[in-house]
Protein backbone atom coordinates (compact mmCIF):
# COMPACT_ATOMS: atom_id res chain seq x y z
CA UNK A 1 0.00 0.00 0.00
CA UNK A 2 2.88 2.32 0.83
CA UNK A 3 4.22 1.86 -2.67
CA UNK A 4 0.84 2.74 -4.12
CA UNK A 5 0.66 5.96 -2.11
CA UNK A 6 4.20 6.85 -3.10
CA UNK A 7 3.42 6.24 -6.75
CA UNK A 8 0.33 8.40 -6.55
CA UNK A 9 2.31 11.20 -4.96
CA UNK A 10 5.07 10.84 -7.50
CA UNK A 11 2.72 10.94 -10.46
CA UNK A 12 0.81 13.98 -9.22
CA UNK A 13 3.92 15.84 -8.04
CA UNK A 14 4.47 19.16 -9.76
CA UNK A 15 8.18 18.57 -10.19
CA UNK A 16 7.48 15.30 -12.00
CA UNK A 17 5.55 17.19 -14.61
CA UNK A 18 8.29 19.83 -14.88
CA UNK A 19 10.86 17.08 -15.49
CA UNK A 20 8.65 15.30 -18.01
CA UNK A 21 7.99 18.58 -19.81
CA UNK A 22 11.73 19.04 -20.31
CA UNK A 23 12.23 15.44 -21.45
CA UNK A 24 9.27 15.28 -23.84
CA UNK A 25 10.01 18.75 -25.21
CA UNK A 26 13.65 17.90 -25.80
CA UNK A 27 12.79 14.58 -27.48
CA UNK A 28 10.50 16.34 -29.93
CA UNK A 29 12.84 19.23 -30.67
CA UNK A 30 15.67 16.80 -31.24
CA UNK A 31 13.60 14.58 -33.50
CA UNK A 32 12.36 17.52 -35.55
CA UNK A 33 15.79 18.90 -36.47
CA UNK A 34 16.89 16.07 -38.74
CA UNK A 35 13.49 16.03 -40.46
CA UNK A 36 13.49 19.78 -41.03
CA UNK A 37 16.98 19.73 -42.49
CA UNK A 38 16.19 16.84 -44.86
CA UNK A 39 12.56 17.17 -45.97
CA UNK A 40 12.99 14.88 -48.98
CA UNK A 41 14.43 12.16 -46.76
CA UNK A 42 11.47 12.44 -44.42
CA UNK A 43 8.99 12.29 -47.32
CA UNK A 44 10.55 8.92 -48.17
CA UNK A 45 10.15 7.83 -44.56
CA UNK A 46 6.45 8.77 -44.52
CA UNK A 47 6.02 7.03 -47.85
CA UNK A 48 7.67 3.88 -46.54
CA UNK A 49 4.94 3.57 -43.92
CA UNK A 50 2.60 3.07 -46.87
CA UNK A 51 -0.47 4.56 -45.22
CA UNK A 52 -1.25 7.98 -46.71
CA UNK A 53 -1.82 8.68 -50.39
CA UNK A 54 1.30 10.19 -51.89
CA UNK A 55 0.22 13.85 -52.11
CA UNK A 56 -0.98 13.81 -48.52
CA UNK A 57 2.21 12.18 -47.31
CA UNK A 58 4.25 14.98 -48.90
CA UNK A 59 2.25 17.64 -47.07
CA UNK A 60 2.30 15.61 -43.85
CA UNK A 61 6.07 15.15 -44.10
CA UNK A 62 6.86 18.84 -44.51
CA UNK A 63 4.36 20.00 -41.88
CA UNK A 64 4.91 17.45 -39.11
CA UNK A 65 8.48 18.37 -38.08
CA UNK A 66 7.46 22.00 -37.57
CA UNK A 67 4.56 20.98 -35.38
CA UNK A 68 7.01 18.85 -33.38
CA UNK A 69 9.51 21.68 -33.06
CA UNK A 70 7.07 24.39 -32.07
CA UNK A 71 5.06 22.34 -29.59
CA UNK A 72 8.33 21.02 -28.13
CA UNK A 73 9.56 24.57 -27.61
CA UNK A 74 6.22 25.66 -26.10
CA UNK A 75 6.27 22.67 -23.77
CA UNK A 76 9.73 23.45 -22.45
CA UNK A 77 8.96 27.15 -22.13
CA UNK A 78 5.72 26.33 -20.38
CA UNK A 79 3.60 28.44 -22.69
CA UNK A 80 0.23 26.85 -23.54
CA UNK A 81 1.62 23.80 -21.80
CA UNK A 82 -1.56 21.74 -21.73
CA UNK A 83 -2.39 22.51 -25.37
CA UNK A 84 1.12 21.50 -26.42
CA UNK A 85 0.74 18.30 -24.40
CA UNK A 86 -2.51 17.61 -26.29
CA UNK A 87 -0.77 18.18 -29.64
CA UNK A 88 2.24 16.00 -28.83
CA UNK A 89 0.16 13.21 -27.29
CA UNK A 90 -2.20 13.17 -30.28
CA UNK A 91 0.78 12.94 -32.63
CA UNK A 92 2.23 10.09 -30.60
CA UNK A 93 -1.11 8.28 -30.85
CA UNK A 94 -1.08 8.77 -34.64
CA UNK A 95 2.50 7.39 -34.74
CA UNK A 96 1.39 4.45 -32.61
CA UNK A 97 -1.37 3.61 -35.08
CA UNK A 98 1.06 3.88 -38.03
CA UNK A 99 3.61 1.67 -36.26
CA UNK A 100 0.93 -0.87 -35.29
CA UNK A 101 -0.34 -1.13 -38.86
CA UNK A 102 3.17 -1.88 -40.08
CA UNK A 103 3.89 -4.32 -37.27
CA UNK A 104 0.70 -6.11 -38.27
CA UNK A 105 1.81 -6.13 -41.91
CA UNK A 106 5.16 -7.52 -40.84
CA UNK A 107 7.02 -4.72 -42.60
CA UNK A 108 10.67 -4.25 -41.73
CA UNK A 109 10.73 -0.46 -41.55
CA UNK A 110 13.15 2.03 -40.17
CA UNK A 111 11.23 4.17 -37.73
CA UNK A 112 12.65 7.39 -39.17
CA UNK A 113 11.82 9.04 -35.88
CA UNK A 114 15.14 10.67 -35.17
CA UNK A 115 17.29 9.85 -38.16
CA UNK A 116 15.63 10.01 -41.56
CA UNK A 117 18.50 8.18 -43.26
CA UNK A 118 18.54 5.10 -41.04
CA UNK A 119 18.01 1.91 -43.00
CA UNK A 120 16.37 -0.43 -40.59
CA UNK A 121 15.28 -0.43 -37.03
CA UNK A 122 13.33 -2.28 -34.43
CA UNK A 123 9.69 -1.31 -34.79
CA UNK A 124 8.80 -3.04 -31.51
CA UNK A 125 11.27 -0.85 -29.66
CA UNK A 126 9.70 2.18 -31.33
CA UNK A 127 6.27 0.92 -30.27
CA UNK A 128 7.27 0.65 -26.61
CA UNK A 129 9.06 4.01 -26.65
CA UNK A 130 5.99 5.61 -28.17
CA UNK A 131 3.74 4.30 -25.38
CA UNK A 132 6.19 5.59 -22.79
CA UNK A 133 6.10 9.05 -24.36
CA UNK A 134 2.29 8.98 -24.44
CA UNK A 135 2.25 8.30 -20.69
CA UNK A 136 4.53 11.32 -20.20
CA UNK A 137 2.22 13.50 -22.27
CA UNK A 138 -0.83 12.43 -20.28
CA UNK A 139 0.93 13.14 -16.98
CA UNK A 140 1.76 16.65 -18.18
CA UNK A 141 -1.78 17.25 -19.37
CA UNK A 142 -3.39 16.15 -16.12
CA UNK A 143 -0.90 17.28 -13.49
CA UNK A 144 1.06 20.26 -14.81
CA UNK A 145 0.51 23.24 -12.55
CA UNK A 146 2.59 25.73 -14.46
CA UNK A 147 5.69 25.51 -12.27
CA UNK A 148 8.86 26.82 -13.89
CA UNK A 149 7.00 28.16 -16.86
CA UNK A 150 7.12 31.44 -18.72
CA UNK A 151 3.37 31.91 -18.64
CA UNK A 152 3.23 31.64 -14.83
CA UNK A 153 6.12 34.05 -14.60
CA UNK A 154 4.04 36.70 -16.32
CA UNK A 155 0.55 36.01 -15.05
CA UNK A 156 1.37 34.68 -11.57
CA UNK A 157 -1.58 32.32 -11.47
CA UNK A 158 -0.61 28.70 -11.41
CA UNK A 159 -3.25 26.09 -12.01
CA UNK A 160 -4.85 24.65 -8.88
CA UNK A 161 -5.29 20.94 -8.82
CA UNK A 162 -7.50 19.62 -6.02
CA UNK A 163 -5.45 17.49 -3.65
CA UNK A 164 -5.69 13.93 -4.83
CA UNK A 165 -5.60 12.60 -1.26
CA UNK A 166 -9.09 12.31 0.20
CA UNK B 1 -17.33 24.47 -11.58
CA UNK B 2 -18.36 21.97 -14.25
CA UNK B 3 -19.00 24.83 -16.65
CA UNK B 4 -15.59 26.47 -16.19
CA UNK B 5 -13.88 23.11 -16.62
CA UNK B 6 -15.70 22.59 -19.90
CA UNK B 7 -14.71 26.06 -21.06
CA UNK B 8 -11.11 25.44 -20.03
CA UNK B 9 -10.96 22.16 -21.98
CA UNK B 10 -12.51 23.85 -25.00
CA UNK B 11 -9.90 26.62 -24.85
CA UNK B 12 -7.08 24.09 -24.59
CA UNK B 13 -8.33 22.23 -27.65
CA UNK B 14 -8.73 25.44 -29.67
CA UNK B 15 -5.16 26.49 -28.86
CA UNK B 16 -3.93 22.97 -29.68
CA UNK B 17 -5.64 23.22 -33.06
CA UNK B 18 -4.07 26.61 -33.67
CA UNK B 19 -0.60 25.29 -32.81
CA UNK B 20 -1.01 22.45 -35.31
CA UNK B 21 -2.43 24.72 -37.99
CA UNK B 22 0.16 27.50 -37.70
CA UNK B 23 3.13 25.14 -37.43
CA UNK B 24 1.92 23.13 -40.43
CA UNK B 25 1.53 26.35 -42.38
CA UNK B 26 5.13 27.31 -41.56
CA UNK B 27 6.30 23.86 -42.61
CA UNK B 28 4.43 23.88 -45.91
CA UNK B 29 5.45 27.47 -46.75
CA UNK B 30 9.09 26.78 -45.89
CA UNK B 31 9.06 23.88 -48.36
CA UNK B 32 6.62 25.24 -50.91
CA UNK B 33 8.96 24.84 -53.87
CA UNK B 34 9.70 21.22 -52.98
CA UNK B 35 5.98 20.44 -52.54
CA UNK B 36 5.18 22.11 -55.84
CA UNK B 37 7.93 20.30 -57.65
CA UNK B 38 6.82 16.90 -56.38
CA UNK B 39 3.07 17.32 -56.75
CA UNK B 40 3.22 18.87 -60.21
CA UNK B 41 5.90 16.52 -61.42
CA UNK B 42 6.09 15.23 -64.96
CA UNK B 43 5.10 11.83 -63.71
CA UNK B 44 1.46 12.48 -64.49
CA UNK B 45 1.90 13.69 -68.06
CA UNK B 46 3.14 10.85 -70.22
CA UNK B 47 5.14 11.21 -73.36
CA UNK B 48 4.89 8.82 -76.27
CA UNK B 49 7.79 6.57 -77.05
CA UNK B 50 8.17 3.61 -79.37
CA UNK B 51 10.83 2.00 -77.21
CA UNK B 52 10.36 -1.50 -75.81
CA UNK B 53 11.68 -2.77 -72.53
CA UNK B 54 14.49 -5.21 -73.09
CA UNK B 55 14.08 -8.54 -71.37
CA UNK B 56 17.00 -9.73 -69.31
CA UNK B 57 17.73 -13.01 -67.54
CA UNK B 58 19.15 -13.83 -64.14
CA UNK B 59 22.80 -13.61 -65.16
CA UNK B 60 22.33 -10.16 -66.73
CA UNK B 61 20.31 -8.96 -63.78
CA UNK B 62 23.07 -10.04 -61.40
CA UNK B 63 25.68 -8.33 -63.54
CA UNK B 64 23.74 -5.06 -63.43
CA UNK B 65 23.18 -5.52 -59.69
CA UNK B 66 26.92 -5.91 -59.14
CA UNK B 67 27.55 -2.88 -61.32
CA UNK B 68 25.61 -0.92 -58.71
CA UNK B 69 24.19 1.57 -61.19
CA UNK B 70 20.79 0.05 -61.82
CA UNK B 71 17.65 0.65 -59.77
CA UNK B 72 15.60 -2.48 -59.14
CA UNK B 73 11.85 -1.90 -58.93
CA UNK B 74 9.59 -4.50 -57.39
CA UNK B 75 6.25 -4.55 -59.22
CA UNK B 76 4.52 -6.98 -56.86
CA UNK B 77 2.05 -5.87 -54.21
CA UNK B 78 3.52 -4.20 -51.11
CA UNK B 79 2.83 -7.23 -48.88
CA UNK B 80 4.97 -9.47 -51.04
CA UNK B 81 7.63 -6.77 -51.21
CA UNK B 82 7.69 -6.52 -47.42
CA UNK B 83 8.20 -10.25 -47.05
CA UNK B 84 11.34 -10.13 -49.16
CA UNK B 85 12.80 -8.37 -52.17
CA UNK B 86 16.03 -7.88 -54.10
CA UNK B 87 18.44 -5.88 -51.99
CA UNK B 88 17.98 -2.15 -52.50
CA UNK B 89 14.86 -2.55 -54.65
CA UNK B 90 12.01 -0.10 -54.21
CA UNK B 91 8.35 -1.08 -54.24
CA UNK B 92 6.18 0.22 -57.06
CA UNK B 93 3.17 -1.75 -58.24
CA UNK B 94 2.11 -0.48 -61.69
CA UNK B 95 -1.35 0.57 -60.41
CA UNK B 96 0.28 2.95 -57.98
CA UNK B 97 2.06 4.78 -60.76
CA UNK B 98 -1.28 5.80 -62.24
CA UNK B 99 -2.53 7.39 -59.05
CA UNK B 100 0.52 9.16 -57.80
CA UNK B 101 4.14 9.86 -58.44
CA UNK B 102 6.48 8.38 -55.84
CA UNK B 103 9.44 10.50 -54.87
CA UNK B 104 11.91 7.82 -55.87
CA UNK B 105 10.60 8.18 -59.42
CA UNK B 106 10.46 11.99 -59.40
CA UNK B 107 14.12 12.16 -58.47
CA UNK B 108 15.20 9.54 -60.94
CA UNK B 109 16.96 10.93 -64.01
CA UNK B 110 15.39 9.78 -67.28
CA UNK B 111 18.64 8.11 -68.35
CA UNK B 112 18.91 5.85 -65.30
CA UNK B 113 19.06 2.15 -65.72
CA UNK B 114 15.90 0.55 -64.33
CA UNK B 115 15.16 -3.12 -63.82
CA UNK B 116 11.61 -4.22 -63.11
CA UNK B 117 10.71 -7.63 -61.76
CA UNK B 118 7.82 -9.52 -60.21
CA UNK B 119 6.87 -13.11 -59.43
CA UNK B 120 8.61 -14.40 -62.54
CA UNK B 121 7.49 -16.84 -65.21
CA UNK B 122 4.59 -16.51 -67.60
CA UNK B 123 1.93 -15.54 -65.06
CA UNK B 124 3.86 -12.42 -64.13
CA UNK B 125 2.51 -9.46 -66.06
CA UNK B 126 3.18 -6.82 -63.41
CA UNK B 127 6.81 -6.12 -64.22
CA UNK B 128 6.06 -5.97 -67.95
CA UNK B 129 3.19 -3.53 -67.25
CA UNK B 130 5.41 -1.42 -65.06
CA UNK B 131 8.22 -1.39 -67.60
CA UNK B 132 5.79 -0.22 -70.29
CA UNK B 133 4.48 2.56 -68.07
CA UNK B 134 7.98 3.74 -67.21
CA UNK B 135 8.89 3.85 -70.87
CA UNK B 136 5.77 5.92 -71.55
CA UNK B 137 6.91 8.29 -68.81
CA UNK B 138 10.08 8.85 -70.75
CA UNK B 139 12.60 6.52 -69.15
CA UNK B 140 15.15 5.46 -71.71
CA UNK B 141 16.77 2.42 -70.17
CA UNK B 142 14.16 0.04 -68.79
CA UNK B 143 14.83 -3.68 -68.42
CA UNK B 144 12.33 -6.37 -67.51
CA UNK B 145 13.97 -9.11 -65.44
CA UNK B 146 11.98 -12.08 -66.56
CA UNK B 147 13.06 -14.64 -63.96
CA UNK B 148 11.95 -12.29 -61.22
CA UNK B 149 11.93 -12.83 -57.52
CA UNK B 150 11.89 -16.69 -57.44
CA UNK B 151 14.96 -16.96 -59.67
CA UNK B 152 16.84 -14.34 -57.65
CA UNK B 153 15.91 -15.84 -54.30
CA UNK B 154 16.75 -19.43 -55.21
CA UNK B 155 20.09 -18.30 -56.64
CA UNK B 156 20.90 -17.02 -53.14
CA UNK B 157 21.67 -13.48 -54.32
CA UNK B 158 21.45 -10.52 -51.90
CA UNK B 159 17.96 -9.77 -50.57
CA UNK B 160 16.20 -7.60 -48.04
CA UNK B 161 15.36 -8.27 -45.25
CA UNK B 162 18.46 -10.40 -44.81
CA UNK B 163 17.87 -13.84 -43.36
Amino acid sequence: MAIFTFLKKFVSNKYTSVGLRMILGAVFIWSSIDKISDPEGFIKVVESYNILPFTLSVVFAVALPWVELISGLLLIAGVYTRSSAVVLTSMLIVFLVAISINLYRGADLACGCFDVQSESGDLWLTFVRDILLIVMGLQIFFFDRGSFSLSTLFTKNSRKIPDSNP
Amino acid sequence: MQETKKKETFKILIVAGLIVFLSSAIGVLANISLVNRIINSECITPTTSPREASQIDLAEAKKKFDGGEALFIDARCPDEYNQGHIKGAISLPPDKLELECPLAIVQLPRESEIITYCEGGTDCQLSTDLAKKLIVLGYLNVNDFFGGWPAWESAGYPIDPEN
